[in-house]
């Protein structure tokens, strides 16, 4: 309770006053049935909705490790039968044949298969463990002998490495110069979200306060060593961005969250864009695509729609923080991991925004300072 | 947790700290409509966040947290500048109540009213205080600023209620 020194005043307002009126004067506030009702309900979607989601990320997670690695395993397996069935051959000089690149689309899988050949325990540990392990722990990126992802025919694929992780963003991007006119976003946008409701057949509505600039980082990644060379996060970006569109259905839950960028003139630089669809409106170009998990960050990061949500980030982390600092979002993970990075009191902050929790070993929603988050992301980086 | 295991969690918490939510709401933000919507944001927010809280606070400063951080959304947003402040706390007379009564009555209804009226900052901290009965130190974890901040913003809003209920009193 109060501390003694906090019950100084001796004056007509006394602390057992204050507390009595407060007590006495809240005690008609009640919640009524209705809201509680109302609320239970709106939780009891927010769980459903949730563990769809996780549902629904452990599958795509599976399919999308699965098919790979089933493809890795039928090599190994072939390459495995064919030894067994030749074992007199490769006696004779045949062993090389192994050795050639296996033209498969499992890529990874078929380097381990040539390298790790030798080895029963180590095709068996990887026909086996490495599903296991996405049906455990559906992260995007595993720390240790992780590598990023990559987006490949509209949807992202785990690629496997030894050599040091590097971060990087989407590949649907343009010039951080062919921003819009906040008048003609609107416009643009709302006809790009209809455009998209026509393709899918959806009914989703733009959710306009949350359209969201987000800034890429190079082409080429940013390492551990790129990062600690950094005296200032604006070294790390590559001058491109998107626009992040999200759209909400009917309960205005944020179900599909596009990623806008517009197309260069240039057609052959269009084309790199791949994956997005090419939407025209008013005689401009956009590549368009949808980020795989917009529904999960919809409901995870909603911080990433609203500026007010991570300034109250922010400010809950102590310090003083005024609204009008630049903030920029920056995607570090092909769309699915964002930070934020602005300033507070003179200092440069970082606030990751994550889908994978402990992304190498940055925590979702701390305020780091810039001199922390190179620390910590760094050291997570492998380096 | 299950599914079925987080609703009865999230009952549970509803009618623990429902109506301390509601009237913390009410207070900040002057208003029973939006304190209804900040309710309903509060427990939703608790459910997003409910794996990660890590227990280092009680139970009840982190949902207490969460509705204060919620408000204070509100409080940036345009929805600020359409609100009417409740009469909610308007405690009112019957023709049995005596002289006595009516007039401590006055003097609480002059006491809410100064209080409703103090800077947004105070009110928080008066209402922690006196209200939830929190202590400094809980009340620096909800608001993100220092203990010493808190005690210096108690010692201001009681100096300002002061002032005001005078200023009522003799004006």
């Amino acid at each position: 309770m109060a501390e003694s020194n906090d019950r100084r005043l001796t004056l007509s307002v006394t602390d057992d006053m204050i507390k009595e009126t407060l007590k006495s004067g809240l005690s008609n506030i009640k919640a009524s049935d209705n809201l509680i009702n109302a609320t239970l309900e709106k939780c009891q979607a927010e769980i459903e909705k949730r563990q769809k989601n996780k549902l629904g990320k452990f599958m795509t997670m599976t399919y999308k490790l699965g098919a790979p690695l089933a493809a890795g395993a039928l090599v190994l397996a072939l390459i495995l039968n064919s030894r067994g069935l030749f074992t007199k051959k490769m006696d004779s000089g045949m062993s090389a044949a192994l050795q050639e690149p296996v033209p498969s689309a499992a890529a990874a899988p078929a380097e381990v298969a040539t390298s790790d050949i030798t080895s029963d325990n180590q095709v068996t540990s990887y026909d086996f463990a490495a599903p296991q392990e996405a049906t455990e722990s559906p992260k995007l990126l595993e720390k240790g002998n992780q590598k990023s992802e990559e987006q490949a025919d509209g949807l992202t694929v785990m690629r496997f490495g030894e050599g040091a992780a590097v971060l990087n963003s989407s590949e649907n991007r343009s010039a951080n110069s062919k921003k819009l006119a906040p008048d003609k976003m609107v416009i643009l946008f709302t006809a790009i979200a209809d455009q998209y409701n026509l393709k899918n057949g959806t009914n989703l509505s733009l959710y306009q306060e949350g359209i969201t600039r987000i800034y890429t980082l190079p082409k080429s990644g940013v390492n551990a060593e790129t990062l600690q060379k950094a005296d200032d996060y604006h070294e790390l970006l590559s001058g491109e961005g998107y626009w992040a569109l999200p759209l909400k259905n009917q309960d205005g839950i944020i179900d599909v969250v596009l990623t806008v960028a517009e197309a260069d003139i240039n057609p052959s630089k269009t084309s790199e864009l791949g994956s997005g669809n090419v939407y025209s409106v008013e005689e401009r170009e956009f590549t368009v695509s949808s980020l795989e998990n917009g529904s999960f960050i919809g409901s995870e990061l909603y911080e990433l729609f609203d500026a007010n949500a991570i300034s109250g980030i922010i400010r809950e982390a102590g310090y003083e923080y005024d609204n009008k600092a630049e903030m920029i979002i920056a995607d570090i993970n092909y769309g699915t991991d964002f930070i934020v990075l602005t300033q507070a009191e003179n200092e440069k902050l970082v606030v990751p925004l994550l889908t994978n929790e402990n992304l190498f070993g940055v925590v979702n929603r701390k305020v780091y300072t810039w001199p922390e988050f190179i620390r910590t992301m760094s050291s997570g980086l492998g380096q | 947790m299950t599914p079925p295991d987080m609703n009865k969690e999230i009952s549970r918490l509803v009618e623990e700290y429902g109506n301390d939510v509601l009237r913390i709401a009410t207070v900040i933000l002057k208003s029973k409509e939006l304190a209804e919507d900040v309710f309903q944001e509060t427990f939703l927010r608790v459910v997003r966040s409910y794996s990660n809280y890590r227990r280092e606070s009680s139970e009840k400063t982190w949902i207490i947290s969460i509705a204060v951080n919620v408000c204070r959304d509100y409080m940036r947003s345009a929805w600020k500048r359409r609100v009417v402040v409740t009469d909610d706390f308007i405690t009112y007379s019957s023709d049995s109540d005596t002289e006595e009564i009516i007039e401590k009555r006055r003097e609480k209804q002059a006491l809410i009213n100064s209080i409703m009226k103090l800077p947004d900052k105070y009110r928080e901290v008066i209402l922690l205080f006196y209200y939830q009965e929190m202590g400094v130190n809980d009340i620096a974890k909800v608001l993100k600023i220092p203990g010493g901040t808190v005690k210096s913003r108690l010692f201001k809003a009681r100096t300002l209620l002061h002032d005001m209920i005078g200023g009522e009193a003799h004006g």
